[in-house]
């Protein structure tokens, strides 16, 4: 992916994250005046629009995150191969978190 | 130029050192917003991994749920929350500033939109601290 494709991707999951954040923080932790119980997350998940906006802000956190890290590892001017192992392992990381997460969902 | 020449690499430039992030003198409102917006960033990342594990306790059930909220109850993780929610703004309205600059929006009040970001996040902030406390 060329650097300024990668930016605008960049970009784009931030901004999504900026609305998908808002919500996940409003509806997890201010609305209810703090923590959701148990039972109160398994209603809420139970909603399939809500599984759609999670797995979405899931999704997108996760790549959001890794790229930003994968920006600061290869500005510190890292050979081409050394860029392709960050790459390939920042890659196996975020299918792994997304796996745990959706995992996670089944459980509820 | 011959042959041997013409094969030479190109030398690499020098890699960034780490204390030049976190170099006082010579930074500018930029270079604040640079290296604050990285800092949240890589605390944003941690917090991920930390919030995944602590989440953990769904799947172990009703009770072990219970049990993290116990915990997460004290004082001490309510100041921590407050913390990632100064984190969480801030990274926020100065990534909105990035991509307002990336798209050549208001790059010559990139200063002033820093502050603005900024002061936005400790309002956001001490709300949010309001409604936690």
């Amino acid at each position: 992916m060329r650097p300024k494709t990668q930016w605008l991707w960049q970009a784009f999951s931030g901004l999504l994250l900026v609305f998908l954040l808002a919500l996940h923080l409003t509806v997890n932790h201010f609305a209810a005046g703090g923590l959701l119980t148990y039972e109160d997350i398994v209603a809420y998940l139970a909603q399939p629009w809500v599984r759609v906006l999670e797995t979405l802000f899931l999704l997108t956190v996760t790549y959001h995150a890794l790229a930003g890290v994968r920006g600061i590892l290869l500005d510190l001017n890292l050979t081409t191969a050394a860029a392709r192992r960050v790459t390939l392992g920042l890659t196996v990381l975020g299918v792994l978190i997304c796996a745990y997460g959706l995992w996670l969902f089944t459980t509820l | 130029m011959n042959a041997e020449e013409y094969r030479r690499p190109a030398p690499r430039l020098p890699a960034p050192q780490a204390k030049e992030w976190l170099a006082f003198s010579k930074r500018g409102v930029g270079g604040w917003a640079f290296l604050l917006h990285r800092l949240t960033g890589l605390v944003l990342v941690f917090y991920l991994f930390l919030h995944l594990a602590v989440l953990s306790a769904l799947a172990r059930g009703p009770q072990a749920y219970q049990a993290m909220l116990a915990f997460m109850d004290s004082p001490l993780i309510v100041a921590l929350e407050v913390g990632l929610i100064a984190t969480i703004a801030f990274h926020a309205l100065n990534g909105i500033r990035l991509v307002l600059m990336g798209f050549g929006v208001g790059v010559r009040a990139h200063k002033a939109l820093f502050w603005v970001a900024f002061v936005l996040a400790a309002g956001l902030t001490a709300l949010a601290a309001l409604a936690m406390f």
